[in-house]
């Protein structure tokens, strides 16, 4: 199962939502989408607008590969869950978002090989078709944690 | 060869005065004849003259003084021409330096800078004692200018010395005397006279002063106490500060033992009947006592700060600036033999509220990634209404203000009460916009607040992070790239996840 979601973001994500609907529409594997307040209505693909995020955790750790757009709650989420998180950042000039930090953002995690980028959708599919992704780990963040606990002794 | 020594104070309670005077009697024993030059001070080594120029009294009119020694045109003419008989003039600080400039100006004696740092404006919390500072720094500048060499009192000095004033200078490290600080001293004479028996003890020597960050010792101090009950700290030194010296005492329990400045052959015994030397200063050019107490045989703990690195003995440790909890954990290893004291978990020094800001979304994510941070406080939210945010224990839900400034306008007298009524010791946010209102309620109502730009921000600042920025307490950034973007408060201590 690929699990598509677009965070809490106020605004939806209507590329991503339907370039993923067009894909689902041509593969034999499921594809369940959390659409926010997108607009265009998937017609080959399951979805919902918004769930508890307990059922999100769940979706997120059954599904084969994670499909998300770069907001860290999505990447953390994935993470922890120990799924393959694939990052569609949100751009600027689509009306997506207010600025283009997510490209930074996705930029800086895949130097780090722990998210795998798409930035342009004509590749999404083909980047789905893989079958081994390598593993997701989370950083230990004992360090800032430490610190903030100094400042509040 | 007659040889000049200029030092401010000249008394057997000062370090300075303690190097001044190692280096006097080494000039003796060579030959050499030498004066003291000193604005005050009550020792007096074998074969060394001594002139006492006066100040005037009191700590604030002293202050004072010193920093404008220059405008005392009486004193300088009557001590001045004194100078040009000595083939060397070598200073200790300012504002002897006034002395020794005028003397290389006028009569070409040659002049040795001896620099024992100085301290960092920035540590100083009132803004009359970073000006005092800064003045005293341009100052110092001024009179070193003509200086025919200098001499740094660690590597760390020096480097500072050429940062600061551009002047090169060697190293040469304090000495300290052998004859009263050595091992073998029997430390049972003072832990008799302090009652002490058997308990642990740990010594800070040093200047009741806001650099020297007693109050962060006496905070690893009620950290100790918890995995080992019996143990003490003493505090040796001159209050210097007297609003400081309020803060520190209102801070201790009945086991810190506060003890006035001490002549160093009485200081010895103290070293001798402690168990560790500790330091949580946050500024250092040499120091001193911590060198004393390794001479004494003892181990020290200090942060890994300044010249710390070049002084400390294989017996003792470094730690993180700033890492209290690992400076305790370090602490209870050296006072006690029980290794199982270690798994114990520290409780925070004193429970405080904390408010916790942030929208729904990732942002709430990132900030519940770090709650072990907050364990042992008390905490609540102040978050977006969501299915989400509903679940959480103690919460204040708003209605999304998103980029909507009636909005925003409209949950400010909501927030304002919120603060008013929980009145929390401090608030940490990681954003969204929602922490402005919250930021601005907790500037008004004087409350600490920490602000953590998100994950997502890596070379471009956030525009609630740009508006907050002056208004938080701590501001902290995930990435380093970041940096360059804020300004000197901003800080990278790692990342959430």
């Amino acid at each position: 199962m690929i699990f598509v979601t677009i965070g809490m973001h106020s605004t939806g994500f209507e590329r991503l939502v339907k370039n993923m609907d067009e894909i689902a529409g041509r593969i034999k594997e499921k594809v369940i989408m959390q659409i926010g307040t997108t607009k265009y209505m998937p017609k080959n693909a399951e979805y919902f607008r918004f769930k508890s995020y307990p059922e999100i955790q769940r979706l997120c750790k059954i599904a084969r590969v994670i499909v998300a757009h770069g907001g860290t709650g999505s990447v953390i989420t994935a993470i922890e869950q120990k799924t393959p998180i694939i990052v569609v950042p949100r751009l600027k000039k689509y009306g997506e978002v207010i600025d283009n930090q997510q490209i930074d953002f996705v930029d800086a995690l895949a130097e780090e090989e722990r998210v795998i980028p798409v930035y342009d959708l004509n590749n999404l599919e083909n980047v789905l078709k893989n079958r081994e992704f390598p593993p997701t780990e989370r950083k230990n963040n004992q360090r800032l944690v430490n610190a903030l606990r100094n400042y509040i002794i | 060869m007659k040889v000049a020594i200029l030092v401010p104070s000249f008394s057997k309670y000062s370090g300075d005065a303690r190097v001044a005077e190692l280096q006097a009697k080494e000039f003796v024993r060579k030959g050499d004849k030498i004066a003291i030059f000193a604005l005050e001070g009550d020792l007096s080594p074998e074969g060394v003259e001594i002139y006492k120029l006066g100040v005037a009294k009191g700590s604030l009119f002293e202050r004072a003084y010193r920093l404008l020694f220059f405008l005392d045109l009486p004193k300088i003419l009557k001590w001045l021409p004194k100078l040009k008989e000595y083939d060397l003039v070598i200073s200790h600080l300012y504002p002897m330096n006034w002395l020794a400039y005028l003397a290389k100006k006028f009569y070409r004696i040659p002049y040795v800078f001896y620099n024992h740092g100085t301290n960092p404006p920035e540590l100083f919390p009132k803004l009359y004692e970073r000006i005092y500072l800064w003045l005293y720094l341009s100052l110092n500048n001024f009179t070193t200018k003509n200086a025919d060499s200098a001499i740094s009192v660690s590597e760390y000095a020096r480097k500072e010395l050429r940062e600061q004033l551009t002047l090169e200078s060697t190293v040469e490290y304090n000495k300290i005397d052998t004859t009263i600080f050595h091992r073998g001293i029997n430390g049972s004479v003072i832990r008799e006279k302090l009652g002490l028996g058997n308990a642990p003890v740990m010594l800070f020597v040093g200047r009741i002063a806001p650099q020297k960050r007693i109050d962060l010792l006496i905070k690893v101090f009620k950290l100790v106490k918890q995995r080992v009950p019996s143990a003490t700290l003493i505090i040796v030194g001159k209050h210097t500060y007297d609003y400081y010296s309020k803060i520190v005492r209102k801070m201790c329990g009945s086991s810190v033992i506060f003890v006035d400045s001490l002549p160093h052959e009485k200081l010895a015994g103290y070293y001798a009947a402690c168990d560790l030397y500790v330091t949580t200063s946050y500024w250092e050019s040499f120091n001193l006592p911590l060198v004393e107490a390794q001479a004494c045989g003892k181990p020290v703990v200090a942060f890994d700060i300044g010249p710390h690195k070049e002084v400390i003995n294989e017996k003792g440790m470094l730690v993180e600036k700033g890492d209290l909890y690992g400076f305790a954990n370090v602490c209870t290893e050296y006072l006690s033999q029980n290794r199982e004291l270690e798994l114990l978990p520290f409780y925070p020094t004193e429970k405080k509220t904390i408010c916790l800001v942030c929208s729904h979304g990732g942002h709430l994510t990132e900030l519940l990634q770090l709650s072990k941070a907050f364990d042992g406080h008390e905490t609540f939210f102040i978050t977006y209404d969501t299915v989400r945010t509903r679940k959480l224990r103690k919460k204040y839900l708003l209605q999304n203000i998103g980029r909507n400034p009636m909005r925003f306008i409209a949950v400010l007298p909501g927030i304002f009460k919120i603060i008013r009524n929980e009145k929390p010791d401090l608030v940490v946010s990681t954003g969204a916009e929602i922490a402005i209102p919250v930021f601005i309620a907790a500037k008004l109502f004087h409350i600490e607040t920490i602000y953590l730009e998100s994950w997502c921000r890596i070379k471009e600042p956030s525009h609630t992070g740009r508006l907050v920025y002056p208004l938080s307490n701590i501001f902290l950034v995930q990435w380093k790239q970041l940096l360059r973007m804020y300004g000197k408060k901003a800080k990278y201590v790692g990342e959430v996840f």
